[in-house]
């Protein structure tokens, strides 16, 4: 019976279905498409021929002898390890915070660092371009503690390279990303029933055992699916890097990941090599795919599914 | 008006079989209650009415034509559901109006429609309320004119007066018999509430976990329930059910617990000795039975301690355990009030007592009885005995 | 040992749910905890501050504590176009106005999209027994994880691609090729959307009573109809959110926009972009820009302002914990 019959369920997916196959699906195939291609300068008409496995051999030949690719793939790792532990850590921190504050003074605290998240990112690039601007207040303040003279820009000064460059884009993106651990352990910790926090406190547990002996291993669904979301969010997004990037306010090199050589390569203005990009885009997607399916299964996704009733 | 007519109709939900084998009609014109405890299958079974639900296997009949297919936009059928289902974005009108609106009304014949129910039903001064600024009472009210202004060929009424207070439950039951036969409509009552049942219904027909109990007048089911869930189910409180020893000789007698003994006359007699049955289940009306301190003439009586009395105002209930451990409950006048510990006897009119089969749990009256066998034949064969199991 | 017993009386004050009781016992404990956040804060309230600061500051301030002049003269400068004043083109009120709408209309445009794709795909998920419900509710959460990267290289191979056909080919004047891209970055942005706010959506008619839409079809209705005049109306705080979420997608959008858009027709957000690229500070007039970026914000506060809850529930995304 079911499927068999009716219009109605095509009708109603049609939209999101031409959407799904003329945006994701299609430009997937494209994009695998164009990896065996020679296509550069956006020739679409290259799509046509064939160049077998060259791209990733280029590809491969890269990573093995360009130091600028080693660059990038240094700070791939370092920037998603480092930021995935600001966002998980941090993210359970703040929360922890949150949960004990007074209502409103929470209230106010999860908005504040929401704020980071909601704001455009051109907007937020720039809140951070002043910041760590070769002038700016994050120098003064190092000026201040007398470990800096003269106006340096941290992320492109060749003295403090690649950490320099490493703490910003750790630094911007670990604010962006934070609150999302932040508002899950949150609401996690309040739908711990109030009783086990009660027997803790009559048992003589201390804030730091509740925090250790009962929060952490109660919510520990909760961060396993934070770390690994976050972790293919961090993979994949590049937006605030970029900016940093073309505002120079990182290094080119140190301020570069996967996913960003990967739009640089194909959209930017001094390459524009979109086969050789198309073979590294590959690579995210085969990773991209694997931790989704982890993704899928740590959030108990049998559970969302409610059954349908009725049989009209 | 349409007649209702269930064939052979199974649901099954993946595992769970929530009506089976369900054969019934409701006849036209008339009110017919579908009466079960929580989880019988009473919503399933009027959901398989409105065509919500689709038989696994059966068919469903209006006027005869099979109309299992249908989806319930088509069936004309108003449908009153537990928690009412007011569309809350909605004012009562437009929720009246909609079923209207849906085919097309001319505008002035729904505006004089919608005011005609509600003016039936007494909402007519609310129609410019939300659902939200209701009682449950008038919420019910508007359910039920959004279920009658299509004129619907079977009204279906899913427990519609559970969410009531008392009061308001009993004045709405009165309302809605004096409706229904007003307008001639035939109705499908769903209920847990025997005492709705009873009172309301035309026919009624006892669920239990997805199987119909028995289908009869209200007193048919009240004075012969068909078997021991009936028994057990309808009354309040319900029958008494006492195990009792079927004494074969000279004419089968039931040797009840605290010393009765009843010997049924007549056809139950010789029912009772064609079956051979050795044990039986009694039941009897805590309102049938006459407690007193002796047994009484022509009453068959047993003999108990008293456990507990508790005082109702009107009535007493009393409960006293039989030797073996039984208790029973009686109702008594507010003055008979034995103390905890006495030893009372409760004395049964022989006509009252019912007498159950309780491998089957059928009502011997409604066993048939196997063809009579020759005289000073073995004793007959019990149904469902193996034939080796026979002699012993 | 402070820390636990403030812990136990906030826990006491909760009882019922009501979260405001909480009495105010360990003050101590609390202050503590405000000052770390604050201090871990700071870098935030400075930088936003700064931003605004600086959009009414006479001089280039570097710090929110140097001392400056109160002025609009950035934000009379921004609003008659004159953006960068050291820059050879000369950009006028209309320029401006032009940015604004721009952005406006990629938001508009999103939120339309999303909404109109995904209301009733959620419906026909939550709602509607079909072969691949379960396939392509799993799918979804796939689809939105997967690297927007990775897309964007086919999305505009795609896109040049029809270009050529429709444009290069003579099907169309070049007159719409600006509407042709404007249409392209809508849809393919709001595209990166809607597996998300679908699943939102799903949830909220998840939890519609099932009775109430079998009411409807039991009065007669057709399911189009159910959706349209009984089910969607019952989500309307649900399709505000996916509204909202759509709309803040679409106005913050910058990587698209970079990309789709040509650069005579900037959004702020691409016209802060191309003011900072390759460096070009020196050249651009900062605090213009922090003035643009002002103005940037405002829909964002708004929404903070207005929909603080929904804010913090929505921004759940997949996990409804
Ligand atoms: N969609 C379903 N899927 C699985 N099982 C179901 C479904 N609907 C009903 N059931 C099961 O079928 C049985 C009958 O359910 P039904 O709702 O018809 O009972 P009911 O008599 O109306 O009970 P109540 O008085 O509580 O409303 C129950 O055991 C129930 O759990
Ligand atoms: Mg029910």
């Amino acid at each position: 019976m079911p499927g068999s019959r009716s219009w109605a369920p095509a009708l109603f997916l049609s939209i999101m279905g031409f959407l799904v196959v003329a945006f994701y699906l299609l430009p997937l195939l494209l994009t695998v498409w164009a990896s065996f291609t020679p296509i550069r300068d956006w020739r679409v008409e290259s799509l046509g021929k064939s160049v077998g496995l060259d791209n990733y051999r280029r590809l491969f030949y890269l990573i093995r002898h360009d130091p600028d690719m080693g660059k990038v793939l240094e700070t791939t790792v370092v920037f998603v390890s480092g930021t995935l532990l600001v966002n998980v850590v941090g993210g359970f921190l703040l929360a922890v915070a949150a949960f004990l504050l007074d209502e409103r003074v929470s209230l106010g605290f999860r908005l504040l660092w929401l704020l980071p998240r909601m704001t455009p990112v051109a907007v937020f690039g720039l809140l951070w371009y002043y910041f760590f601007h070769g002038n700016g207040m994050f120098v003064h303040f190092l000026q201040a503690l007398g470990l800096l003279e003269g106006p340096t820009w941290i992320g492109q000064d060749q003295r403090f390279l690649p950490w320099g460059a490493w703490f910003i884009i750790i630094f911007v993106n670990g604010l962006v990303g934070v609150s999302y651990g932040m508002i899950i352990f949150y609401s996690a910790f309040k739908s711990i029933p109030r009783d086990i926090y009660m027997a803790a406190l009559v048992d003589g547990a201390r804030l730091r055992d509740i925090i250790l002996k009962i929060m952490v291993p109660l919510t520990r669904w909760h961060i396993i699916f934070v770390t690994v979301w976050q972790l293919l969010s961090l993979l994949t997004t590049y937006a605030h890097l970029y900016v940093l990037v073309e505002w120079r306010v990182v290094d080119k090199w140190y301020g570069m990941t996967w996913s960003l050589y990967v739009f640089e390569t194909a959209f930017g203005s001094t390459v524009s090599d979109q086969a050789l990009a198309a073979a590294a885009a590959v690579i995210l997607i085969v990773v991209g795919i694997g931790l989704g399916l982890a993704t899928l299964r740590i959030m108990g996704f049998e559970r969302e599914l409610k059954p349908v009733r009725g049989d009209i | 008006m349409v007649e209702v007519e269930l064939r052979g109709v199974w649901k099954v939900f993946g595992r769970v079989a929530a009506v089976r084998d369900v054969n019934l009609r409701f006849p036209d014109g008339k009110f017919s209650s579908i009466l079960g405890p929580s989880g019988s299958g009473k919503s399933t079974l009027l959901y398989l009415i409105a065509g919500i639900y689709r038989p696994t296997r059966g068919e469903v009949l209006f006027d005869g034509r099979d109309v299992s297919r249908v989806p319930p936009n088509e069936r004309n059928v108003g449908l009153v559901f537990q928690n009412y289902a007011l569309y809350p974005h909605m004012t009562v009108f437009d929720n009246i109006a909609f079923p209207l609106r849906l085919r097309k009304t001319p505008r002035g014949e729904v505006e004089r429609r919608v005011r005609e129910v509600a003016e039936m039903l007494g909402i007519g001064d609310l129609l410019d309320r939300y659902p939200a600024q209701l009682s449950g009472g008038q919420q019910q009210r508007v359910a039920l004119a959004r279920a009658l202004v299509k004129r619907p060929s079977v009204l279906l009424l899913d427990e519609p007066l559970s969410n009531l207070d008392a009061l308001v439950r009993l004045r709405i039951r009165g309302e809605l018999k004096r409706l229904q036969q007003e307008l001639g409509i035939t109705a499908i009552y769903v209920t847990h509430d025997q005492s709705e049942a009873l009172a309301m219904s035309d026919q009624i027909a006892v669920i239990h976990r997805g199987e119909i109990q028995q289908v009869g007048t209200p007193e048919d089911v009240y004075e012969k329930p068909r078997n021991i869930f009936v028994a057990s189910f309808i009354g309040m409180p319900p029958a008494n059910l006492v195990p009792a020893e079927v004494r074969r000789a000279p004419g089968p007698c039931v040797l009840l617990p605290g010393g009765g003994e009843y010997c049924p006359r007549g056809g139950l007699a010789s029912k009772l000795a064609a079956l051979g049955l050795e044990r039986v289940v009694v039941a009897f009306r805590p309102e049938d039975a006459i407690l007193a301190e002796h047994p009484l003439e022509d009453y068959v009586s047993m003999e108990g301690e008293v456990y507990v009395v508790e005082p109702l105002g009107r009535e007493n209930i009393v409960t006293l355990s039989l030797p073996g451990g039984h208790s029973v409950k009686v109702i008594t006048q507010p003055v008979v009030s034995p103390p905890a510990g006495s030893r009372m006897y409760i004395n049964l009119e022989p006509s009252k007592i019912r007498l159950f089969d309780p491998e089957t749990e059928l009502n011997i009256e409604y066993l048939e009885a196997p063809p009579t066998p020759q005289v000073e034949a073995p004793p007959p064969r019990r149904r469902g005995e193996s034939v080796e199991e026979g002699e012993e | 040992m402070r820390g636990a017993l403030s812990l136990a009386s906030r826990l006491l004050g909760r009882r019922g749910g009501r979260l405001e009781e909480a009495p105010l016992t360990g003050r101590g404990f609390q202050a503590i905890l405000v000052l770390a956040l604050l201090a871990a804060s700071l870098p935030i309230i400075l930088s936003y501050t700064l931003l605004v600061e600086l959009s009414f500051s006479s001089t280039l301030i570097m710090s929110p504590f140097q001392k400056t002049q109160f002025t609009l003269e950035n934000w009379r400068l921004f609003l008659e176009g004159k953006l960068a004043p050291t820059a050879a083109r000369i950009y006028s009120p209309a320029y401006i106005r032009s940015m604004i709408v721009n952005t406006l209309i990629v938001a508009a445009g999103v939120t339309v999209v999303v909404i109109a794709a995904s209301a009733p795909a959620a419906y026909a998920l939550s709602r509607l027994r079909f072969r691949f419900r379960a396939a392509t509710l799993r799918f979804l959460i796939l689809l939105h994880a997967f690297p927007g990267v990775a897309l964007i290289i086919g999305v505009y191979a795609v896109y040049v691609y029809l270009y050529k056909r429709l444009f290069v080919g003579g099907l169309l004047p070049k007159e719409y090729l600006l509407l042709y891209s404007f249409a392209y970055v809508i849809v393919a942005r709001a595209s990166l959307e809607v597996p998300m706010s679908t699943w939102i959506l799903k949830g909220f008619f998840d939890r519609v009573p099932w009775e109430v839409e079998w009411a409807a079809l039991v009065d007669g209705a057709s399911r189009l109809r159910t959706f349209w005049q009984v089910m969607l109306p019952l989500i309307k705080p649900g399709l505000a959110a996916v509204a909202i979420f759509a709309f803040m997608a679409g106005w913050e959008e910058l990587i698209y926009v970079v990309v789709f858009l040509p650069r005579e027709a900037p959004t702020l957000a691409s016209f802060i972009h191309y003011q900072l690229s390759g460096g070009s500070l020196e050249a651009s007039y900062l605090p213009v820009v922090a003035a643009a970026a002002t103005v940037y914000l405002i829909p964002t506060i708004l929404f903070f302002v207005f929909t603080q809850k929904l804010l913090l529930e929505a921004a759940h995304g997949g996990l409804k914990a």
